[in-house]
C-alpha cells in the first residue's frame, strides 16, 4: 500500500516539475519582457501595463501554488504564493510595477528553480527563501496591498479575520456548514477508488477552465463548470462522501446562480472556487493514505459564499429596479440573496402582481428534495408557477437541495404566502413582491454602463459566427500525451534495428538483382536444341549402323538440353519474383525510413526554450558588470533530441557566461574601438549535413592567443618552443585543458577556471565536438557540432586483424593507401606523409590488450597499407585496417548498460547478419595511442 | 535441457514455491557442481559466436547478441581461475540477472533444477572464506552430491576491483 503510494507520489512529482518548470519557463519569459516595459519607463509616462501579461503572469503563478499545494510542498507553496500576491496586486492596478517588484519576482523563480532542481534530485523543497518572501511583504505593506499573510493556512486564517473585519454582520454566521455532515465510516474501497479517479479528473477540468480567465466567462464554460461541479457533487454523494459532496454543491450553486444570471465569473469568484477545488483536492489527496482531511471545506465553502455575485460585481442591476421591494421575510443575509432575482423577474408574465421567492433548507435536512417538491406544489397551487429552479422533474433525479427559487404570480397575500412556504426543515423563506410589468424593461435601462455593457458581451457570445468558431478551433492546443522518455529510447532503438534490417535487404535485393538468364542465353539455347533436333531427324534417313549410336546420343543431349531449356524458363518466372521483392523491399525501407523519421520527431524539441532561457543570464550580468549586452536569437525553431537538450543547458551557461563576462567589452572601451556601446552576444542553432550546429558568438575583444599560449606555459600545459609552432586552431584548443582561466580577475559570475573543460566533457557525453573560432578586436565563436540522434551513428565498416569494427564516419578524415615505400619512421614508430601532414601509423593491436595481454601485430612492409585517418580536434592518426567493408547505420548499444564502459569504445553495434560489433571511440583511441607512446602530434611528446 | 524446460519448471517453482525451499539451477564446472538461485536465471542458451572485447581481464569472453540486446559473457572456468576448456556439446551460456544488468556466464553444462530446503544449506567451509570468495554462499547437501552455492550478483561486482588491480 504505501508502495504504491510512493510511487503514485513519485509520479505526482515528476509531474509536478514537469508542469511546473514549464510554468516557470513561461513566467522567466514574461517577467522578463515585464522587465522591458520597466527599463522603458519613464518618471512621468504613466502607460499602462500590459494586462494580460501580468495576469497570464498571474495565472502561472497562482498554477504552481494550487499543483505544490496539493502535494503538500509547503516551501513551493508560500513562495508562489506571495508571488502570486504581487502580481494580483499589480494587475489590479494596486501597485505599480517596479524595478524592485520585478528584482523581487526575479529572485522568487530562482528560489523556485531551486527548489525543483532539489526536488528532482530527492530533496525536499528545503531552499531558504525568507529574504525573498520578506522582501515581497515589505513591497505589498509599502503598497498598502498586503492582503494575505504567509502561508495558505495563514491565508485561510487571516482570510476569516478578514471577513469578520469587514463584515461583522455575516461574523455570527461564521458557522461550520460541515460540522452536521459527517462522511459514511465504511466506504467500499473499489467505488472510493473510482471517485478518486472521477473526482480528480472532475477537479482538473474545473481548475483548468476556471484558470482560463477569458472563456471562463463564456456561458458555454459556465455550464461546463456547473456541469462538472454536478458531478463531482454526485460521485461524492453516490459513495457515501457527504462532505466533499456539500462543497461541491456549494460550487455548483454559485455556478448556477451565475449562470442563471448570465453573468460572468468575477476574479474573485473564480479564486474561491479555485480555492474550493484545492480543498477537494487536499481531501481527495489525503484518501490516497486513507486520512482525507476536510478541515479547508469550511473556510473554502465561506469564501465561495463572500465572493461578490454577479449583481454585486456588475452594479448590482436588482437594486436599481425601481419597481422592486426588497422585502424580505426573515432577516436575510446582507448580500447572497442579490443575485438569483434577475432570471426570474424576467419569467413573469407583463402587469401581473406576484412575487419572486427563494427558500432555503437547512444544510443536512433529510429529505429535502421531497421538501423542494412539496413546495413546487404548494405555489402551483397558490398561483401560476412561471419559473421554479430547480423545477419539480430535476428535484426527481437531486439528492440534496439547497435552494428552492421561483417565480410565481398569485392573489395570496405576501405573509399568508410565506406562512404556506414556511415549512420544517427550511431555513429562510424570501419572497419579494413584483408586478412583472417592469422588471425585464426596466432592468437594462436604469443599469449602469457596466452592467450594459456586460449584458451585451454575455449576450453575444450565444450566436458565434463561424469566424469565432474558427478562432477557438485554432486557439484549442494541439493534443499531447506524456511519455516516458524511456520508452521513447527504447522505441528508438528499435526502430534503429529496422532501419539496419532495411539495409540487409536492399543489399539481398542487390545480390538477387543479377540473378536470372539473359534472353540471349536462352535464344542461343533454343536454337542448338532446334539444330541438335533436326540433325538427329535428317540422320533417320541415313541407314549407317554408327550412325544409331550416335542418334541415340544425340536424342539424350536434346532431352537434357530440353530440361536446361525448362528450368532456365523456371529461373525466369522466379525473376518477376525477384522484382517483387524489389519493390517489396523499396516499400519497405519507404516504411523504415517513415518509421526512424517519425520516431525521432517524437523527441525533436526545438531550442527555442533553451535558448530563452539566456535572456535572463544576459540581463543578470549586465546587471552586474555594467555592460550593455543585447542577445540575439537564431534559429530558435531548430529541433534537437529532448536529451541533448537537457544536457545542453549547462554548457551553454558557461559559454554565455563566458562571452558576456570576458568577450563583450565594457561600453567605453567598445566606443573606443570604434564599436557601437551595446555589444551583441548571438545564439545561433541551424543544420549542418547530417549534424545540427549550435553557435555562441559574440561581438567582443576576441581570444588573446599570446595570453592563453603564457598562461598554457605558466601551466606546464607546453613548452615555449612548442608555443611558437602552435597554429591558431591548436591555441584556441588549449582552452579546454583542464584548469585553464586567462582571466585576470574572478568574477561573480565565471572565471574560476573550471567552466571549459567541464564544456567539453558534456558536451562530448552527447557525442558532440566543439570547435573555436577567434579573430582579435572582431569576436569570439564556439560552435557545438551535434549528431542528429543520439541511437545512430552513421559509420564506416572495417576489418582489423579479421574483425569487424564500426569507426564513426564523423571523424574519419580520409582513407588513403600506403605504400611500403612511403613508410617512414618518427622516433621509431612508424608514419607516413599525406600531402605535408605526418600522420603516424598505428595498429589497433599496438593499442588495445587483449584479456590483459598485448600482442602488437607488425605491419606487413612488403604490401601497400591501407589506412583510415581518425581525427579528433585537430589531432589525427592512421588507423591501419585489413580493408574496408563499406559505410552503414548503426544503432549504438551502451557497453554500460550490462558491462561497463571499455576505453577505446564508444560502445557495440548489432550488424546486419546478427554479429556485435564493436565500435571504436576516436577521442579515446587518440589517448590511448599517446599512452602506447606512438605519439600522432607534434606537441604531444613535451605534454606527457 | 532448453530453454523452454527451464521456463516451465521455473513457472511451477513460482507456485510451489514453499517457505524455506528455494530451487536452484545446478550445473557443472570441472568435475563440481554449482547450483544458483533459479529467480535469477532468464534463459539457457547455446554457446554462439562470441565478439571479444578489448581491455577486459580475460574471463570476459566477449559479447553476444541476445535478441537485439549487448550482453557480455563470463567464462565461470576463467574467472575461478581454473583452466580453459574447449567448447564441447554441453557447453551453455546462463544468461543471469544481477542487480539490473544482463549476463551470461559459460558453464561446461546444465544439469538440472533442484528443490532444497534451507536446512540443507550449510555455511562454506572456513579455508573458502579465507581466499575472499564471497560469491561463494553456501554449500548444499543433496542426496550424497555436494552442491556450491554461487551468489551470482557478486562475480561482476569483484569484477571491478579486479580490473582496477590489472590496470
Amino acid at each position: 500500500m504505501s508502495a504504491a503510494n510512493d510511487e503514485l507520489l513519485d509520479g505526482m512529482l515528476s509531474d509536478f516539475l514537469d508542469e511546473s518548470s514549464q510554468l516557470v519557463d513561461r513566467l522567466n519569459e514574461n517577467l522578463l519582457r515585464l522587465d522591458a516595459w520597466v527599463g522603458a519607463l519613464t518618471d512621468e509616462a504613466s502607460s499602462e501595463c500590459d494586462m494580460d501579461l501580468l495576469n497570464e503572469m498571474f495565472r502561472s503563478a497562482h498554477s504552481i501554488k494550487g499543483l505544490s499545494a496539493m502535494l503538500g510542498l509547503a516551501n513551493v507553496n508560500t513562495l508562489t504564493h506571495k508571488m502570486e500576491n504581487v502580481l494580483d496586486a499589480a494587475r489590479r492596478r494596486e501597485l505599480q510595477v517596479s524595478r524592485d517588484a520585478v528584482d523581487l519576482l526575479f529572485q522568487s523563480l530562482d528560489r523556485l528553480t531551486g527548489m525543483f532542481d532539489l526536488l528532482r534530485t530527492g530533496g525536499g523543497d528545503n531552499v531558504d527563501c525568507g529574504a525573498v518572501v520578506d522582501g515581497i511583504q515589505r513591497l505589498l505593506r509599502g503598497a498598502g496591498c498586503e492582503r494575505e499573510a504567509t502561508s495558505q493556512a495563514d491565508a485561510e486564517r487571516a482570510l476569516l479575520d478578514l471577513a469578520a473585519e469587514s463584515a461583522p454582520v455575516a461574523a455570527p454566521e461564521q458557522e461550520d456548514f460541515f460540522a452536521a455532515i459527517a462522511d459514511e465510516q465504511d466506504v467500499s474501497q473499489k467505488y472510493l477508488a473510482i471517485f478518486i479517479d472521477e473526482a480528480q479528473l472532475a477537479l482538473d477540468e474545473l481548475t483548468e477552465t476556471l484558470l482560463d480567465g477569458e472563456r471562463c466567462s463564456s456561458p458555454e464554460a459556465l455550464q461546463h463548470l456547473m456541469t462538472t461541479a454536478h458531478r463531482l457533487k454526485g460521485s461524492a454523494a453516490c459513495v457515501g462522501l457527504h462532505r466533499p459532496a456539500k462543497l461541491a454543491h456549494f460550487m455548483e450553486d454559485v455556478l448556477q446562480r451565475l449562470n442563471e444570471a448570465q453573468g460572468a465569473i468575477a476574479p474573485e469568484t473564480a479564486d474561491a472556487l479555485l480555492r474550493c477545488t484545492d480543498a477537494l483536492r487536499k481531501y481527495i489527496d489525503g484518501w490516497k493514505t486513507n486520512r482525507p482531511d476536510s478541515s479547508t471545506f469550511n473556510a473554502a465553502a465561506w469564501e465561495l459564499l463572500r465572493a461578490p455575485k454577479p449583481s454585486d460585481a456588475r452594479a448590482a442591476p436588482t437594486k436599481a429596479v425601481p419597481s422592486k421591494v426588497p422585502e424580505t421575510a426573515s432577516i436575510a443575509k446582507p448580500t447572497p440573496a442579490a443575485d438569483w432575482r434577475g432570471p426570474f423577474a424576467a419569467a413573469m408574465p407583463e402587469g401581473e402582481p406576484g412575487y419572486l421567492g427563494r427558500i432555503t433548507f437547512t444544510p443536512g435536512f433529510p429529505l429535502a428534495t421531497l421538501k423542494a417538491q412539496l413546495l413546487c406544489e404548494k405555489l402551483a397551487q397558490a398561483g401560476t408557477l412561471h419559473r421554479c429552479v430547480p423545477d419539480a422533474a430535476a428535484l426527481e433525479t437531486l439528492d440534496a437541495v439547497e435552494h428552492l427559487t421561483f417565480a410565481v404570480t398569485s392573489e395570496l397575500a405576501r405573509d399568508v404566502l410565506h406562512a404556506q412556504l414556511a415549512i420544517v426543515g427550511t431555513s429562510q423563506v424570501e419572497l419579494e413582491i413584483v408586478t412583472g410589468i417592469t422588471a425585464p424593461v426596466a432592468k437594462p435601462q436604469a443599469n449602469s454602463e457596466t452592467a450594459v455593457a456586460t449584458t451585451v458581451k454575455s449576450k453575444a457570445p450565444a450566436p458565434p459566427t463561424e469566424a469565432e468558431a474558427k478562432a477557438t478551433e485554432a486557439a484549442k492546443p494541439n493534443e499531447t500525451l506524456r511519455v516516458d522518455i524511456e520508452r521513447l529510447d527504447q522505441l528508438m532503438n528499435l526502430a534503429g534495428e529496422l532501419t539496419i534490417n532495411k539495409a540487409r535487404f536492399t543489399r539481398i535485393n542487390e545480390g538477387l538483382k543479377h540473378v536470372g538468364v539473359g534472353k540471349q542465353a536462352k535464344a542461343a539455347l533454343v536454337s542448338t536444341l532446334d539444330q541438335l533436333r533436326l540433325l538427329t531427324d535428317e540422320q533417320a534417313e541415313l541407314r549407317i549402323e554408327d550412325l544409331a549410336a550416335f542418334r541415340s546420343r544425340a536424342r539424350r543431349m536434346a532431352h537434357d538440353l530440353e530440361i536446361v531449356s525448362r528450368s532456365i524458363d523456371e529461373i525466369a518466372s522466379a525473376r518477376r519474383e525477384i522484382t517483387d521483392l524489389g519493390e517489396a523491399v523499396h516499400q519497405l525501407t519507404r516504411v523504415a525510413d517513415g518509421i526512424q523519421k517519425s520516431v525521432m520527431d517524437t523527441r525533436m524539441v526545438p531550442v527555442g526554450p533553451l535558448f530563452t532561457r539566456f535572456r535572463r543570464v544576459v540581463r543578470d550580468i549586465t546587471r552586474l558588470n555594467d555592460k550593455d549586452i543585447r542577445l540575439e536569437i537564431n534559429g530558435e525553431k531548430t529541433e534537437l533530441d529532448k536529451r541533448m537538450i537537457d544536457e545542453l543547458g549547462d554548457p551553454l551557461i558557461h559559454m554565455v557566461r563566458n562571452s558576456a563576462d570576458h568577450g563583450v567589452e565594457h561600453p567605453d572601451v567598445r566606443e573606443k574601438a570604434g564599436k557601437p556601446r551595446q555589444g551583441v552576444i548571438t545564439l545561433d542553432a541551424f543544420h549542418r549535413g547530417n549534424s545540427i550546429v549550435i553557435r555562441v558568438s559574440d561581438d567582443g575583444k576576441g581570444l588573446d592567443r599570446e595570453r592563453i599560449k603564457a598562461k598554457a606555459i605558466e601551466k606546464g600545459l607546453i613548452t615555449p618552443a612548442d608555443a611558437e609552432r602552435l597554429t591558431p586552431a591548436e591555441t584556441f584548443a588549449l582552452i579546454w585543458a583542464p584548469g585553464f582561466s586567462t582571466a585576470e580577475k574572478i568574477t561573480e559570475i565565471s572565471g574560476r577556471g573550471m567552466g571549459m573543460d567541464i564544456v567539453k566533457s558534456k558536451i562530448e557525453a552527447i557525442n558532440g565536438t566543439v570547435e573555436i573560432d577567434s579573430e582579435p578586436g572582431v569576436g569570439t565563436s564556439i560552435s557545438i557540432k551535434l549528431p542528429l540522434t543520439l541511437a545512430i551513428l552513421p559509420s564506416l565498416l572495417a576489418r582489423i586483424n579479421d574483425v569487424v569494427y564500426a569507426l564513426p564516419i564523423e571523424s574519419v578524415n580520409e582513407i588513403i593507401n600506403v605504400a611500403p615505400e612511403d613508410v617512414t619512421t618518427v622516433h621509431g614508430k612508424p608514419a607516413t606523409n599525406v600531402r605535408g601532414r605526418v600522420i603516424s601509423i598505428v595498429g589497433l593491436s599496438d593499442l588495445f590488450a587483449w584479456g590483459g595481454r598485448r600482442r602488437s601485430i607488425a605491419i606487413d612492409r612488403t604490401k601497400p597499407t591501407t589506412l583510415v585517418v581518425l581525427g579528433f580536434e585537430g589531432r589525427e592518426l592512421g588507423l591501419v585496417v585489413d580493408y574496408l567493408l563499406g559505410e552503414e547505420d548503426v544503432v549504438i548499444k551502451s557497453l554500460a548498460e550490462n558491462y561497463r564502459n571499455v576505453e577505446g569504445l564508444s560502445g557495440a553495434c548489432v550488424l546486419g547478419d546478427g554479429r556485435v560489433s564493436l565500435i571504436l571511440d576516436t577521442a579515446s583511441l587518440l589517448q590511448l595511442s599517446a599512452k602506447a607512446g606512438s605519439n600522432p602530434f607534434s606537441n604531444e611528446e613535451s605534454r606527457s | 535441457m532448453t530453454t523452454t524446460a527451464v521456463t516451465s519448471s521455473l513457472a511451477s517453482g513460482k507456485r510451489g514455491e514453499g517457505i524455506g525451499t528455494m530451487q536452484l539451477v545446478s550445473f557443472r564446472l570441472a568435475q563440481e557442481e554449482y547450483g544458483i538461485e533459479i529467480t535469477k536465471v532468464q534463459e539457457i542458451i547455446l554457446m554462439g559466436e562470441i565478439t571479444r572485447i578489448p581491455q577486459t581481464p580475460e574471463y570476459i569472453k566477449g559479447l553476444i547478441n541476445l535478441r537485439s540486446s549487448v550482453i557480455p559473457i563470463v567464462d565461470l572456468r576463467l574467472r575461478f581461475g581454473l583452466a580453459e576448456e574447449t567448447v564441447t556439446d554441453e557447453t551453455r551460456i546462463m544468461v543471469v540477472n544481477t542487480s539490473g544488468k544482463t549476463i551470461g556466464i559459460v558453464v561446461d553444462a546444465v544439469s538440472e533444477v533442484l528443490r532444497v530446503s534451507h536446512e540443507q544449506i550449510a555455511p562454506p567451509p572456513p579455508t573458502v572464506v579465507g581466499l575472499g570468495r564471497d560469491y561463494l554462499t553456501g554449500l548444499v547437501r543433496f542426496d550424497k552430491r555436494l552442491l556450491i552455492m554461487l551468489d551470482i550478483d557478486k562475480i561482476l561486482n569483484n569484477d571491478e576491483s579486479q580490473i582496477l588491480a590489472a590496470v
